[in-house]
Formats: structure tokens, C-alpha cells, sequence
């Protein structure tokens, strides 16, 4: 069975060489977008397991500058795009292991990535709005 | 020994209970931004980075040939050519603006997703949310597609300013306003 994780890792990586090959940042852009996809596609897991009352995680906040901005972002930060930055990093990332899973899955053709970078941004847009309406006053 | 009443005691409770959440309902909209937060600061920054920065075919250098920290701007947009200014290490402005604009929007994304999750989300969080939205989608699309949408820019831009000037004058409107002029007499200004 393909590994849908690693597909959608050579599908992103390959989009963004074909489309933006002058572009020098590649890899930290398209680490942080699909990390960032991660981070959505884990908030909206928990989002909806408290909504069901599944698993409520206790608020995670962080207060270290003056007001909430940074503070949030920064809790939003370590709660749900840190473990994937790790994990991103050390399974794709570290010892350029990204050429090897091109090597394995560039031939598969699929738009793993794009389907699944677009259904997270939308996915959890629409998560945040339908939770609002749903959840009691 | 007088009769308990449960009707009229229950019915008692419930107006309270209701009247208590309606306060705090509308304490909860009602809510002003005492302190200029630094969300208005990042939304300036990153409406300067795209527009200002952001579209410059300025370079810059951090570090001189000798490697000493000696930055330097290059409004002609000069980059090392051959043996003229070789060892330098010159970088375009352009994705320097456009970084900062990038970290700005994710900021700003994160920290409302964030709020929605802990429940403390107002109505305004919802549309950094759906800005942010828009901002993820071109870049969306520039990365899987190599399509540039003109009017993302523009759109985030003029809500990041737009965001940030409301910002300050509910900041100057909260602490310098009509309600400060008369003391706390908030009607006096009517009469």
C-alpha cells in the first residue's frame, strides 16, 4: 500500500519545482505550507472530537509578551504546528530524505497534495464557522 | 410557617439565569480593546512588507567582503557580477517583504484558530480567520498551481490596514473619547 503521507510529500514537492523553478526558498516554503496544512488538519481533528466531547484538551496559553497576539499565535504555535515541524523534519527533511520518497513516489501520478492542502484550508475555515453555529451559547 | 412557592422559585431562577448570560453575552460584544495590541502592529508590518517591500527590485547586504556585519542598501537592485563583488552576499528585498507578510497572515491565522479552540473568539476573529483563509489560498495556488491571483494581494492588503485603523481608533475612541470628556457623565454630551 502507498504511503499516503509520503505522496502527498512528493506531489507538493514536485508541484512547487514545476511551478516556481527560479524560486531559491523552496524547501523552507513548502516545509512550512504543508506543515501548516498539518497543523490545520489536527486542529480540526480536535476541534470536533471536543465538540463530541471525545477529547478536550485543557487550554494551552502562553504569556510571555504584552498582549494576546504573539501569545496566541505562539500557543497555537507549540499545541498543534511544533510536533509536526519535528516530525516533518526528521521523516522528510534531514539527510535530503525527500529525494529518495521523489525516487519511490514521483512516477505515482496523483494530486495527493493539492487535494489535500486544499481541503484543509477549507476544511477548517468551514470547521471554525459550523462549530460557532453549533455550539450552545 | 410560610409555604414554599417552587413555581415561582424555579421561574425566579430561570429569569436570572437568563438575565445573567444576556449581560454576560453582550459584555462579551461589547468589549473594547483597551491597549493597542500588538496585532496592529503586525498588521502594519505586514501590510508594509507586501506593499511597500514586498514589490521592491531593491537588494541589500548584511556582511562586507570581509564578512564584518557592514548592511548596505542597493536601490538599483545590484547584485554580484563575476569578479565585482565577489565574496558578497546580496539578497533581494523583494522576498524579504514577502516573508514578513507571509509570517504576518500565518500569525494572524493562528491566532484566531487558536481562539476559536479556547472559545474566546469574537465576531471579528472570524474574519481574520477567513482573510487568513484567502492569504493560504493564493499561496495555494502560486505553489501547486503557478498561478499568481492579483487581487489576493490587494484584498489582504487593504483588510490589513483597514484592520489595524480600526484598531487604533477603538484604542483612541475607548481612552480618549466623547465618554472622557464630561468625566463619567457618559449623557452629558447629549443634553
Amino acid at each position: 500500500m502507498k504511503n499516503i503521507y509520503y505522496m502527498i510529500w512528493s506531489d507538493a514537492i514536485l508541484s512547487i519545482r514545476k511551478h516556481n523553478p527560479h524560486k531559491k526558498d523552496w524547501k523552507i516554503s513548502i516545509f512550512i505550507f504543508i506543515t501548516w496544512m498539518h497543523a490545520l488538519n489536527f486542529w480540526v481533528v480536535l476541534l470536533w472530537l471536543k465538540y463530541f466531547k471525545v477529547l478536550v484538551l485543557p487550554i494551552f496559553s502562553v504569556d510571555v509578551f504584552p498582549g494576546d497576539m504573539i501569545d496566541g499565535f505562539l500557543a497555537f504555535t507549540i499545541e498543534f504546528f511544533l510536533p509536526f515541524v519535528v516530525l516533518n523534519y526528521f521523516l522528510i527533511f534531514r539527510n535530503n530524505k525527500y529525494e529518495k520518497i521523489i525516487m519511490k513516489y514521483g512516477n505515482v501520478r496523483n494530486n495527493y497534495g493539492s487535494i489535500y492542502s486544499i481541503t484543509m484550508i477549507l476544511g477548517a475555515f468551514f470547521s471554525a464557522i459550523l462549530y460557532n453555529i453549533l455550539s450552545p451559547f | 410557617m410560610q409555604a414554599v412557592n417552587y413555581e415561582t422559585n424555579l421561574q425566579h431562577a430561570v429569569i436570572s439565569a437568563e438575565t445573567n448570560a444576556r449581560y454576560e453575552y453582550f459584555a462579551k460584544q461589547n468589549s473594547y480593546q483597551s491597549n493597542l495590541e500588538l496585532d496592529t502592529y503586525i498588521g502594519i508590518m505586514g501590510f508594509a512588507a507586501e506593499r511597500g517591500i514586498g514589490n521592491s527590485n531593491w537588494t541589500y547586504r548584511l556582511t562586507n567582503t570581509k564578512g564584518v556585519f557592514d548592511p548596505t542598501l542597493y536601490k538599483s537592485g545590484w547584485t554580484p557580477r563575476g569578479a565585482v563583488g565577489k565574496g558578497l552576499s546580496v539578497y533581494e528585498l523583494s522576498t524579504l517583504g514577502n516573508r514578513i507578510s507571509l509570517g504576518a497572515d500565518f500569525i494572524t491565522t493562528g491566532l484566531a484558530y487558536n481562539q476559536i479552540y479556547n472559545g474566546s473568539a469574537q465576531s471579528i476573529t472570524y474574519l481574520d480567520a477567513g482573510v487568513g483563509t484567502v492569504g493560504l489560498i493564493a499561496s495555494y495556488a502560486s505553489y501547486f498551481h503557478g498561478v499568481q491571483i492579483p487581487v489576493v494581494g490587494e484584498f489582504v492588503s487593504v483588510y490589513g490596514i483597514v484592520r489595524a485603523t480600526w484598531d487604533v481608533f477603538t484604542y483612541l475612541g475607548f481612552n480618549y473619547g466623547p465618554s472622557h470628556w464630561y468625566g463619567n457623565n457618559d449623557t452629558k454630551w447629549f443634553k
